[in-house]
């Protein structure tokens, strides 16, 4: 029996947790061990204190440094993180299509949390995800996030429903679906940053060169939750 | 109606729903509203189009994508009396 160092073990372990087929099982039906989120910190409107949104490139960097705060707290409140890359494609006027790509992440718990508890941290999260002191209202406060639970088949989006004053109001759900598959064509899904290439067949005309991808500046691969139809 | 004034609303709806392209997220909020409250009229699309123009948006997926749900037909439910019960519960205020 090979024995490994502590550092292979660490790295075998990440990669492991980092797999896409691991990922997919996190959202499927079947009861999962742990409950799983997606977060991010992003926001699409950013404005600065005159109530202008901010440029492109200020909008970047402020979300890149709420992200960071994000990983903070989710790490200091024992979750575990995984950066991923959450993207979606509106249909427009005359069918003409917009991406909007986020930097975000999977979260877990390390050990064993009741469900309750998990999701209380993740409406704090989404609240308050760079741990702002004060009640707010705070600069990146969330609308709502992906959340599978072990006891429940399908994901949902849970969310707030405009100007939340606490982690409270975000009780509102929104089904997703029991399934977890590579992405086709859906308008919305997940990618990952660690691991191969997508294949052809998960990506389209919407990426551009400069789109975030694998932590290699590769596409990565991407998974649809739906209800499997 | 005369012809003029029913032109004249139907440019500014196309005004409108343009505004609403350029923010990630609004024009399928719009569309959802005018689903959900079964508006079909020029006169009521551009008054939801105002509405959501002047509502606070995060612009982030997970808003497109509640909306995007909703205009599919989905129903919300609330998350608390989901976990405290033995399935997910519909909202009150869509019951």
């Amino acid at each position: 029996m090979a024995i490994l160092t502590f550092h292979e073990w660490t790295a075998l372990h990440e990669a492991a947790r980092r797999s896409f087929s691991r990922t997919l099982a996190k959202f499927d039906s079947t009861p999962a061990r742990k409950p799983v989120a997606i977060l991010t910190a992003w926001r699409g409107e950013l404005t600065d204190a005159s109530g202008r949104p901010h440029a492109e490139a200020v909008r970047r960097k402020l979300n890149d440094q709420a992200n960071r705060r994000l990983t903070a707290e989710v790490r200091r409140r024992g979750l575990s993180i995984v950066p991923v890359v959450g993207a979606g494609q509106e249909e427009g006027e005359d069918g003409v299509l917009t991406a909007n790509r986020e930097e975000s992440f999977l979260v877990q718990p390390v050990g064993e949390m009741p469900e309750k508890e998990f999701l209380a941290h993740i409406k704090y999260l989404l609240h308050n995800p760079t741990g702002e002191p004060g009640r707010g209202p705070y600069p990146h406060t969330q609308w709502g996030g992906v959340v599978k639970l072990p006891s429940q088949p399908r994901a949902f989006v849970v969310h707030q429903q405009g100007d939340p004053t606490g982690p409270e109001d975000y009780h509102v759900g929104d089904h997703l679906g029991a399934t977890a598959r590579p992405r086709k064509a859906e308008p919305y899904y997940t990618q990952l940053r660690y691991g191969p290439r997508a294949s052809d067949s998960m990506i389209d005309d919407l990426d551009r060169p400069d789109d975030l991808g694998t932590i290699k500046g590769l596409p990565g691969r991407r998974f649809t939750l739906g209800d499997g139809s | 109606m005369s012809d003029d004034l029913e032109k004249k609303d139907a440019d500014r709806l196309d005004e409108l729903k343009a505004e609403l392209s350029g923010h990630f997220g609004r024009f399928t909020r719009w569309r959802a509203l005018c689903v959900e409250r079964d508006v079909t009229n020029v006169e009521g699309q551009i008054r939801l189009a105002q509405e959501v123009l002047a509502a606070p948006s995060t612009g982030t997926n997970a808003e497109w994508l509640t909306h995007l749900l909703r205009l599919k037909g989905g129903k919300s439910f609330d998350v608390d009396e989901m976990l405290a019960g033995d399935g997910p519960a519909a909202r009150k205020d869509e019951t």
